[in-house]
């Protein structure tokens, strides 16, 4: 599946957006927390010299265990805990009393301070400086505390409020793209509505180009100079297909005067008619083999087509092979009609019967006596499907894709000899393309050919017969 | 005498068409350029004109234009050699009476010619007739030596046409185009078939051969070729 520039261009601009959030957030959020952590230590460390200060001022246990409790006992922010050596608690403020805070391990404790988080039971969550002192009697550990549930917290809510907005800032982003997109590019479209209208037809107009600077101009200079080189060369084959009309007919007319016209005088030794009557049977080739040249050069042009018109296909079949129908039974081929009409399709009603005339002509003369021709036509869908089945030898496998191409026999000398131009298979492909048309062959040696040609079906005309 | 003017530029298509019209009893003047062509035109009087349209200096159509415009009615056979429907139309509408795309065979340029010189007369026969053979158009019956032949009705129709042409090559062009009322090439087997039909059923023992094939041409209704 190919998704619209317009939607590409969104979702391309949605996935950038989407890194950068990505990258914003992340920094923010880290940057956030390192602050937090540095006030948090900061107070730590205030707290701690404060502590220490009392520490170094007492000269006994007692006092100094007083004044702790005066001081620390019922801190609002910090919890504290001073240990003795042996792992008696010597002091905890009242937050403190039922739960310990965990002593570091002897390698870090020192009289600098070290700094770590750590977690008690219940999943609390501190963060600690720890620091070892001389205090009136032995070494003391002092421990300052700062719980880390308001930090946590904080932290959690900038996450999911990041994780919310991010992506309805995407959404928004994207639409927006979108909606931009699909204003950049609305002239594009444009450009291609005036580029539909401009059909073999009508190669004389040309785009209006707006801004010939911008893009938008250039492409649209681009296109209007191409079209002007196919309506210049378009002009040259409508000038050829006259011209060569006119060069090729006149000779032709010569000659096929002047023999007629030597065939018809008085006297005519039986030899020389025979030797004229061949030359005027060359020259109807010749003048047949012009004619469906130009024909396949005009409508490989597009030209001197009339207007189409809703076509009954189901009554052109009939009428093809009524007409047809002599022809089998003299040959003694059975010629079989299964139509269920009508069928409508646009299209112009002097070419399309010389598609199946062609068919038809060549069904029955690849077909054996005793053998049969079936012609069938059916709506199928949003189609109209007509098919010409016949009995007959069939085609090689070899030749099968080459049969549509120009001067293409199958077998050249029989082909000659029964007058076949060998354009008319191509002609019938060239009318039924020009009609939208597709046309196929389906053959096995020995078992016949069958050719189906599908034209689309003119809704509008099936709509007014109801 | 029927009195032709036959105006063509390309030299041996106007010799040819004097020849072969003066072997069919017509008086013939030719003239090789558009100019020449309208003098004559203007100053003689003709029974009919046969026009090419591709003429150097004065065109067939300007000819045709410039004698209308003087209230020549004189009927003119337009030939051309250019074929799509919108030359046609134009040739028409200048005034031509009828028009033969080129190459056309000598035999079509005849029968075009004498339906033109016709032209005006009323058609006052009801049976046709050739030799032993009878066709009445009224009942549509053909009898051939006392003997009523049953035809179907393109049957009838060929034989009406080659029966009209009579003593003339009528070509396969022609009877696809007048008769079926389709130019297709893919008809020349179906004429084919309904000659051999045709001939099967009017030619019987005792009677000599009544249609011919004209090699290189077509078909032709008589006693003799």
């Amino acid at each position: 599946m190919t998704l619209s520039i317009r939607w590409r261009l969104a979702l391309w601009f949605g996935a950038v957006l989407a890194v950068v959030l990505i990258a914003f957030g992340t920094a923010v959020y880290l940057t956030m927390r390192h602050h937090a952590l540095g006030r948090i230590d900061q107070g730590l460390s205030e707290e701690l010299a404060d502590v220490l200060a009392e520490v170094g001022r007492a000269q006994t246990e007692v006092d100094l265990s007083e004044w702790l409790e005066r001081r620390f006992a019922h801190h609002e922010g910090f919890d504290f805990q001073i240990t003795r050596p042996s792992g008696d608690r010597f002091f905890a403020n009242r937050r403190l009393a039922g739960a310990a805070l965990p002593l570091p391990d002897a390698v870090y404790l020192s009289d600098s301070p070290f700094y770590r988080d750590v977690s008690t039971e219940g999943g609390k969550r501190w963060r600690v400086v720890s620091v070892q002192v001389r205090g009136p009697r032995n070494l003391l550990t002092v421990q300052v505390a700062r719980s880390l549930a308001g930090f946590d917290h904080e932290s959690k809510e900038l996450l999911l409020t990041m994780l919310l907005i991010g992506p309805l800032m995407l959404l928004v982003a994207v639409g927006g793209g979108y909606f931009l997109a699909r204003r950049a590019l609305a002239p594009v479209d444009q450009l291609r509505r005036r580029t539909q209208e401009i059909t073999a037809d009508r190669l004389d107009r040309r785009l209006p180009v707006a801004n010939p600077g911008d893009e938008l101009g250039l492409l649209g200079q681009t296109i209007n100079e191409m079209i002007g080189r196919l309506e210049r060369s378009f002009a040259e084959i409508r000038r050829f297909t006259a011209d060569a009309s006119h060069e090729l007919r006149t000779p032709l007319t010569a000659i096929r005067t002047e023999a007629e016209v030597a065939l018809r005088s008085n006297g005519v030794p039986a030899e020389q008619q025979q030797l004229l009557g061949s030359i005027l049977e060359e020259c109807g080739r010749l003048t047949r083999l012009t004619e469906q040249l130009l024909t396949l050069s005009r409508e490989d042009a597009g030209i001197g087509r009339p207007g189409p018109a809703p076509v009954d296909l189901a009554a052109l079949l009939h009428g093809v092979t009524e007409t047809m129908r002599p022809v089998a039974e003299a040959k003694g081929v059975r010629l079989q009609v299964d139509i269920a009409g009508p069928l409508w399709v646009q299209g112009d009603g002097i070419r399309l019967p010389q598609v199946f005339f062609n068919l038809l002509d060549n069904a029955l003369k690849y077909t054996l006596e005793g053998g049969s021709v079936q012609v069938r036509g059916e709506a199928r869908g949003a189609a109209v499907v007509a098919t010409v089945r016949d009995t007959g030898e069939g085609i090689a496998p070899e030749h099968l894709p080459h049969v549509f191409d120009r001067f293409y026999r199958v077998d050249k000398a029989r082909s000659r000899e029964q007058g076949g131009t060998g354009l008319g298979l191509s002609i019938a492909k060239s009318i039924v393309a020009a009609h939208g048309g597709q046309i196929e062959l389906d053959s096995a040696r020995g078992r016949g050919t069958t050719c189906t040609v599908t034209l689309p079906a003119d809704q509008t005309a099936q709509g007014n017969l109801r | 005498m029927p009195r032709v003017l036959v105006v063509e530029d390309e030299c041996k298509i106007l010799r040819s068409l004097e020849q072969g019209l003066q072997a069919e009893d017509y008086e013939v003047v030719t003239a090789a350029t558009g100019d020449e062509g309208y003098r004559l035109a203007a100053t003689q009087p003709f029974d009919c004109l046969v026009l090419d349209l591709m003429l150097p200096g004065r065109g067939g159509l300007e000819i045709l234009a410039d004698l209308r415009r003087t209230g020549k009615a004189t009927p003119v056979l337009i030939l051309t050699a250019r074929d799509t429907v919108l030359d046609r139309v134009t040739g028409l509408d200048a005034g031509a009476d009828d028009y033969l795309v080129k190459p056309f065979a000598f035999a079509e340029l005849l029968a075009r010619l004498r339906a033109l010189l016709r032209r005006g007369q009323p058609e006052r026969e009801t049976v046709l007739r050739a030799g032993a053979l009878e066709m009445d158009l009224l009942t549509r019956r053909v009898v051939r030596g006392g003997a009523e032949v049953p035809l179907t009705q393109r049957e009838f129709e060929v034989l009406e046409y080659l029966l009209r042409h009579q003593g003339q090559a009528v070509t396969r062009e022609m009877l696809g185009r007048d008769v079926w009322k389709e130019p297709n090439h893919a008809l020349t087997n179906v004429i084919e078939v309904y000659i051999t039909l045709l001939r099967r059923k009017l030619e019987k023992p005792g009677h000599g051969p009544l249609i011919h094939t004209v090699r290189g041409v077509g078909y032709q209704l008589g006693e003799g070729p």
